[in-house]
């Protein structure tokens, strides 16, 4: 059994946060979370997650923000980061990758789907 | 929120509707969009009885003031009215307004154009209903007076399909996901989808999110539409991979498989790709005209 690889999970609603650790938890992963975009940030610098799974809509700092600054830094400059946007939502989904998003979901997503997405960036 | 939560609450001013996909079985509504309604009160709405039972059923409007109100359920106090969603002659959703803005007095003559109009959209974007993955259009502009077909637009959402007659543009955004684009150069016709995975995960359905049901679900839509196989052309596109280059000898990407399996099948179909654009580490966006089968792809790339 290889180390579980980290998932940093971001999203300011701690509904969502659960509903994403319930998907993952049987996975081979180690689940972080952020409740926020500033935390996220700082979270991915100190941890170094192997993948980023994040909400595009958040007060203060929004996901596109915060995939323009992990991008902008060496250490995760080329961390996964999966975008969760809302159903009909185009503007977001093309702002994302023109932040540096790697791709996105559409709520509500199905388990099944993230996790093949997931393991597709982990190269399981 | 989508084009129909838009038209509903800017344009006919309803502050409350929620928007179903009608599951296969049709035992149950799925909600795809909602504005103004706590979650309980769309939870009590998801087994289809009362007024957007029959609506469900039957697939014909109902209408304050206009339509009977004989058979409401509790749960539906202050419904405005309820809409089906037609695909062919299926009913694969409904829409149901609630409270207008005080200003409003009612639906107008507009506002029932507006709703027949939603009505119908259904019957040109036919989709997979049990992701709810209602695709979405709306006129790109005001047709001018003795323009015979002006041209429509659909923003197609993951997982759903669009398979149109007349003279349609088709825009999606794609990043490990697969378009798979098909025109009828005889018939001017042609259509799109867009999946997710190749094949569907243990435990779920096949749907238009699969592309191996979803390319035969769009070949099956345009031969519905009067296509023949021979006629028609194939552009693929997507299949991205987005986070540096897989090391040596990892197993293909989300991406490749998805780009893999739509090749396998048209050939297998005896579709030529006439153009593809695949793989790759950038998202795209894709707009395909389905009269003209153009496709024109803008690399979304960041900086």
């Amino acid at each position: 059994m290889s180390v579980p690889k980290k998932i940093l999970l971001v999203d300011d609603s701690p509904t969502v946060l659960l509903m994403e650790r319930l998907l993952l938890q049987d996975g081979p992963y180690e689940l972080l979370s952020a409740s926020s975009g500033m935390e996220a940030v700082e979270r991915a610098l100190a941890e170094h997650p192997e993948l980023i799974l994040m909400d595009v809509v958040m007060p203060g700092m929004d996901g596109f923000e915060v995939c323009r600054r992990l991008r902008a830094e060496e250490a995760t400059r080329n961390t996964p980061i999966i975008l969760v946007t809302t159903r009909g939502g185009p503007e977001h989904v093309e702002k994302g990758y023109e932040s540096g998003c790697s791709d996105y979901v559409t709520k509500p997503f199905d388990g099944n789907e993230l996790r093949a997405k997931i393991e597709s960036f982990l190269g399981y | 929120m989508g084009a129909v939560g838009e038209i509903v609450s800017q344009l006919m001013g309803c502050e409350e509707h929620v928007l179903f996909a009608l599951e296969p079985e049709g035992e149950r509504f799925l909600p795809v969009s909602a504005m103004g309604l706590p979650p309980e009160r769309i939870q009590s709405l998801l087994v289809p009885q009362g007024i957007l039972g029959q609506v469900a059923r039957h697939g014909v409007p109902y209408v304050i003031g206009r339509t009977s109100s004989v058979g409401a359920a509790p749960h539906e106090v202050g419904l405005t009215a309820c809409i089906p969603l037609l695909g062919g002659r299926q009913v694969r959703g409904v829409l149901a307004l609630f409270r207008m803005l005080p200003q409003k007095r009612g639906l107008s003559d507009e506002d029932l154009e507006l709703l027949d109009l939603l009505r119908l959209q259904g019957a040109v974007a036919v989709t997979e209903p049990r992701q709810g993955a209602l695709a979405t259009y709306e006129p790109a502009s005001a047709p001018l007076l003795g323009e015979p077909s002006p041209l429509w637009t659909f923003y197609l959402e993951p997982g759903g399909l669009v398979a149109a007659a007349r003279p349609t543009e088709v825009t999606t955004i794609l990043g490990s996901c697969v378009s798979v684009c098909l025109w009828d150069e005889r018939l001017r016709q042609g259509g799109m989808n867009h999946f997710l995975l190749p094949t569907a995960p243990y435990g779920q359905l096949p749907s238009g999110r699969h592309g191996d049901a979803a390319i035969p679900m769009l070949l099956r839509e345009l031969e519905r539409l009067g296509s023949q196989r021979l006629n028609l052309r194939a552009k693929v596109f997507g299949g991205a991979h987005m986070a540096g280059l897989p090391p040596d000898g990892a197993a293909p990407t989300l991406g490749q498989r998805n780009a893999e399996l739509a090749r396998r099948l048209l050939e297998e179909a005896g579709i030529a790709i006439i153009a593809e654009d695949l793989g790759g580490s950038a998202g795209r966006k894709l707009r395909f005209r389905t009269d003209d089968g153009m496709a024109l792809v803008k690399t979304l790339r960041a900086g």
